[in-house]
């Protein structure tokens, strides 16, 4: 079987210079089974393009959200978008990207820059068809995409970045294509290459951008998966069905609490040994146990990971630091699709009267936790037993 | 090679194991024992009403202070080198 996609999107933008608003928008979507990138760059700067250009991307992803063909959406937008006072004319250029989880992408560009397709580290010539709708000439694609493969459409601020200044012709598609083989690699995100590509614009715009200047970017990469076991189940006789299920799962394994550990390495046949220099006063350390990728203990290490993951965090920050917290919000951040067993056997001396009342809220913790990473575009599965 | 295992399990942890950990290890290195006493952690011991829960070797003890750490180390350690 070989392993599913998952669509990773990023973007960032710059306004042109003494302007507040950028005239460029993009519109990221998920749907069931792929993502739909939307950019479309407005006529003139300011508030006016802000508008035309939100318009169109709020338009065309409805539209091409229920799957209406491009036809439809070119002439919804034709007719939709205000005339321009000074230019006579209702304009606004964009780029549709839609990729599918199977591999299958659509591409349609009107006067945008041409979208950069990397395979394999080189960017790769795509195969327009021009087609004419109404009074517009669209270029229109098909691509197959796989892991590894990078799309990235930017608005014409980033073509045009130094010209007349430090680049006579500005950056240049071909420059731009050569610049983007050199970022690209596995570990990088599709936000940060987004990042690049803006403030690379920047400097060669010397901080007095020219134009609005948009960068967004879809990676393709394998997608990541990963359990949690967080509680021993009550009922213990789901012990080993709920071990198993955990065990055979693919991608990381990660359990949350000692006793939890303690049932997994008591069927693996193996022990749990602790690591204590990743100690600190407020995160006990974490643990260690061959065939799991993380052992944390139980109650304050979620509740500290959910303070974590309340806080916005970044994930290169947090490789920084070793305690079980910060290494617990690191793999829910990490994966894509997360599925969490949550057991709610309940430890007798949690409701010990001399203990803090935050004992007994492990599980009110992790479904805070659930609902954060939903809200973060990731498929969580909670089972409860 | 004498052993002190100290809970780190969530009831242990509220009861003060990270203190007792700093305690011994300090206590340890002062007595420059360190070639003869092992210091390690462990998830719950199932007596969790009781921590914080040690072990030294294979006997249990329950402290409640890090004065009581000082008293069992003096006892079973310090008075017991070979």
């Amino acid at each position: 079987m070989t392993t599913p996609l998952y669509i990773e999107a990023g973007e960032a933008h710059i306004s042109k210079y003494g302007e507040i608003l950028c005239g460029d928008s993009l519109v990221v979507s998920s749907f069931d089974g792929g993502r739909l990138m939307v950019l479309s760059d407005g006529l003139g700067s300011g508030v006016k393009a802000n508008v035309l250009a939100t318009l169109t991307t709020k338009i065309a992803t409805r539209l091409m959200e229920r799957g209406l063909p491009l036809e439809e959406v070119v002439e919804t937008l034709t007719d939709t978008l205000p005339v321009c006072q000074v230019r006579k004319i209702a304009y606004s250029t964009f780029t549709l990207l839609k990729v599918l989880d199977d591999g299958s992408a659509y591409l349609a560009e009107f006067d945008n820059p041409p979208t950069f397709f990397l395979k394999r580290g080189y960017v790769s010539q795509v195969t327009y068809k021009d087609r004419i709708i109404g009074t517009r000439k669209i270029r229109e694609a098909r691509l197959h995409v796989e892991a590894g493969d990078w799309l990235v459409t930017v608005s014409d601020g980033e073509i045009h970045a130094g010209i007349g200044g430090l680049l006579n012709l500005g950056w240049d598609w071909e420059k731009i294509a050569k610049f983007l083989e050199t970022q690209v690699h596995e570990d990088i995100s599709a936000k940060q290459v987004a990042q690049i590509l803006v403030d690379q614009a920047n400097e060669l715009y010397q901080s007095k951008p020219g134009d609005d200047t948009t960068a967004g970017v879809l990676k393709i990469r394998p997608k990541r998966f990963a359990v949690f076991m967080i509680g021993p189940p009550v009922n213990p006789q789901n012990d080993d069905l709920v071990v198993k299920h955990f065990i055979e799962f693919p991608g990381r394994k990660v359990i949350s609490g000692g006793t939890t550990a303690a049932i997994v390495a008591k069927r693996l046949k193996r022990e749990v040994s602790v690591d204590l220099s990743t100690m600190t006063s407020k995160i006990p350390p974490v643990g260690k146990l061959e065939g799991v990728d993380l052992v944390t203990e139980g109650v304050h290490t979620v509740n500290r990971t959910l303070e974590i993951l309340q806080d916005s965090p970044d994930i290169g920050e947090l490789r920084k630091r070793r305690d079980g917290a910060s290494q617990l919000a690191r793999e829910f951040l990490y994966a894509d699709s997360i599925t969490i067993f949550l057991g709610q056997a309940i430890n007798p001396a949690h409701l010990n009267p001399n203990l803090p009342q935050e004992m007994g809220f492990k599980s009110r913790s992790v479904q805070a936790i659930v609902s954060l990473l939903k809200e973060m575009g990731k498929e969580v599965a909670l089972e409860i037993y | 090679m004498r052993v002190i295992t100290v809970c780190v399990g969530s009831a242990c942890h509220l009861k003060g194991s990270h203190d007792l950990i700093n305690y011994f290890k300090d206590a340890i290195k002062d007595a420059k024992l360190e070639n003869k006493v092992e210091l390690k952690g462990t998830f719950c011991m199932d007596m969790c009403t009781d921590g914080a829960n040690i072990l030294i070797d294979d006997e249990v003890f329950h402290l409640s202070s890090v004065d009581e750490a000082r008293a069992i180390f003096e006892r079973e350690i310090l008075q017991k080198l070979d």
